[in-house]
């Protein structure tokens, strides 16, 4: 049992004792002195029957005396022993730092924003099944560059940054959208190495908190959960300044000019795939959703997905298409499947539209 | 990626369209391929006696037709065929139990469709390649000293 408890106090110092007690198999009195001296156990027979080399109590009791306290031990044979020690710290004023709280999962907190910055394959499906399992959303980006991209199309809630990356690490990265991009987004580092070289570089760039691989999860959700409980009153004052984005274009033709090297019959080919198969898609989508044949619902929305990036409409869409899919699959909260689906016919009509014009100005010029 | 006139057969195997085309647009760059692609796997293990010196097969092939074989299940009928051939899985589930899954049934490797799934392909493909060049070489030492 731990305990902590305050001896005395004047306006400058606090005089503080800290105890642990043990229901162990006790000292005798006679060997209490001895405890504190290096390579020495209460008994020679100590060692084999409990392990241990006998240095411990004499480092703690340096540790404490470098600092001005004091230790003692209380202790009755065959009860258990009390250790203690008395330190005493200067007054503050400042308000007490609160360590995260293990936070249970709450499956009321959902609509979380998480984008990882993570180079490494295999680290990248662990947080993406981790997030998952929070029931949060999640954007991968192999680097630190991929995140600032990712950064300026779509507004998240929280960056998990891991700090090798090639291209652009995450010091880098993390410096870039605290003084480039002036944003204060939480960013918590993901580190295997938790030097404290890298601990206070990370703070110097501006980064709030870090995590140590390999991650425990309930760390990471508590902490993910902490700091967006604090974001989310800050972003209430800011968000009717995002309205204006609402009659921008749905899609981007960036991937696929990429893809196809600005090819413009390839291009064609691409966008008029897109235009024979979406609308035949939204029917089954609307059909199946009235027939609340929730098989087809699924595999219908699971073959728009992929198209989603393709065409470049934004990821929010995939994520509303994943959450019918979602819904379709556990058969839950199905009522709220219809205004989903409403939202995805709508941006794949606009899609729809916004293509033909596209397909039309790329034959025209050809 | 190839000098000689030798042209390595590639199976596709993808029921979406529009991925399907992306991935043939991808291999444009490299002639030295020849593509076949499929949509079902059906099809594609029908055609195994083309000798494909490689195959992309998509993970969830039974989307379109809830009757038509899944990627586990085609993998399988590949593996049983010919072991020999190397498969590289392809899906939109990032999650790592159908990756080892994957791996599991034999695949030799698992990559997520995502804007690097490109790049991880010509990694994996370049690697395939290489080791089965350092393979014949070995044989060819073996066989004649």
């Amino acid at each position: 049992m731990v305990s902590i408890q305050l001896l005395s106090e004047d306006e400058e110092k606090v005089k503080i004792q800290f105890s642990i007690s043990d229901t162990g198999i006790g000292i005798a009195v006679d060997k209490i002195d001895k405890i504190f001296e290096n390579f020495q156990q209460a008994s020679s027979g100590t060692a084999r029957l409990y392990g241990g080399t006998g240095l411990g109590l004499a480092i703690v009791k340096q540790l404490v005396e470098h600092q001005g306290g004091s230790i003692s031990v209380k202790s009755k044979i065959g009860e258990g022993s009390t250790f203690s020690f008395i330190l005493t710290f200067k007054q503050t004023k400042a308000d007490a730092e609160i360590e995260p709280e293990i936070v249970e999962l709450d499956t009321e907190i959902t609509n979380v924003k998480v984008l990882v910055a993570e180079d490494i394959a295999l680290n990248q499906l662990l947080m993406r099944t981790l997030l998952d399992d929070f029931g949060f959303e999640c954007d991968i980006a192999a680097n630190g560059k991929i995140a600032i991209e990712k950064l300026h199309a779509k507004s998240y809630d929280i960056i998990l940054m891991d700090l090798q990356m090639p291209e652009m690490n995450g010091f880098e990265a993390t410096e870039y959208i605290r003084n480039t991009m002036n944003s204060v987004i939480p960013i918590i580092a993901l580190t295997a190495d938790v030097t404290t070289v890298d601990l206070a570089k990370c703070k110097a760039v501006g980064m709030n908190d870090y995590i140590a691989k390999p991650i425990d999860e309930r760390l990471l959700y508590s902490k993910i959960v902490g700091f967006v409980k604090k974001t989310i009153v800050l972003n209430e004052n800011t968000e009717i300044l995002n309205d204006e984005s609402i009659k921008l274009k749905c899609t981007n033709l960036d991937f696929l000019k990429q893809r196809t090297k600005s090819n413009p019959s390839l291009m064609m080919e691409m966008i008029s795939l897109y235009l024979e198969q979406t609308p035949a898609l939204i029917k089954i989508m609307n059909q199946s959703l009235l027939s609340k044949d929730w098989n087809l619902l699924y595999t219908t929305v699971h073959k728009m997905i992929p198209s989603f990036s393709i065409v470049g409409i934004s990821a929010d869409f995939e994520n509303m298409a994943k959450k019918i899919q979602e819904y379709a699959s556990t058969r839950k909260q199905t009522d709220k499947i219809h205004d989903l689906v409403i939202q995805i016919e709508n941006v794949c009509n606009r899609a729809c539209d916004e293509l033909e014009e596209e397909f039309n100005l790329i034959k025209n010029t050809k | 990626m190839m000098n000689s006139n030798y042209k390595r057969t590639l199976f596709i195997v993808e029921d979406d369209a529009m991925y399907l085309k992306l991935v043939e647009i991808e291999f444009l760059q490299y002639p030295d391929f020849k593509l076949e692609t499929f949509a079902t796997g059906e099809l594609c293990v029908e055609n195994l006696s083309h000798n494909p010196d490689l195959i992309i097969l998509d993970y969830h092939l039974d989307s379109v037709d809830k009757f038509a074989m899944n990627g586990i299940h085609t993998l399988d009928k590949i593996k049983a065929i010919n072991p020999n051939i190397p498969v590289v899985m392809l899906s939109s589930q990032d999650k790592i139990e159908v990756a080892i899954n994957c791996m599991r049934h034999n695949a030799y490797d698992y990559i997520v469709k995502s804007e690097t799934a490109f790049i991880s392909l010509q990694k994996v493909i370049a690697t395939i390649f290489h080791t089965q060049k350092l393979e014949k070489t070995l044989e060819w030492y073996k066989a004649n000293t």
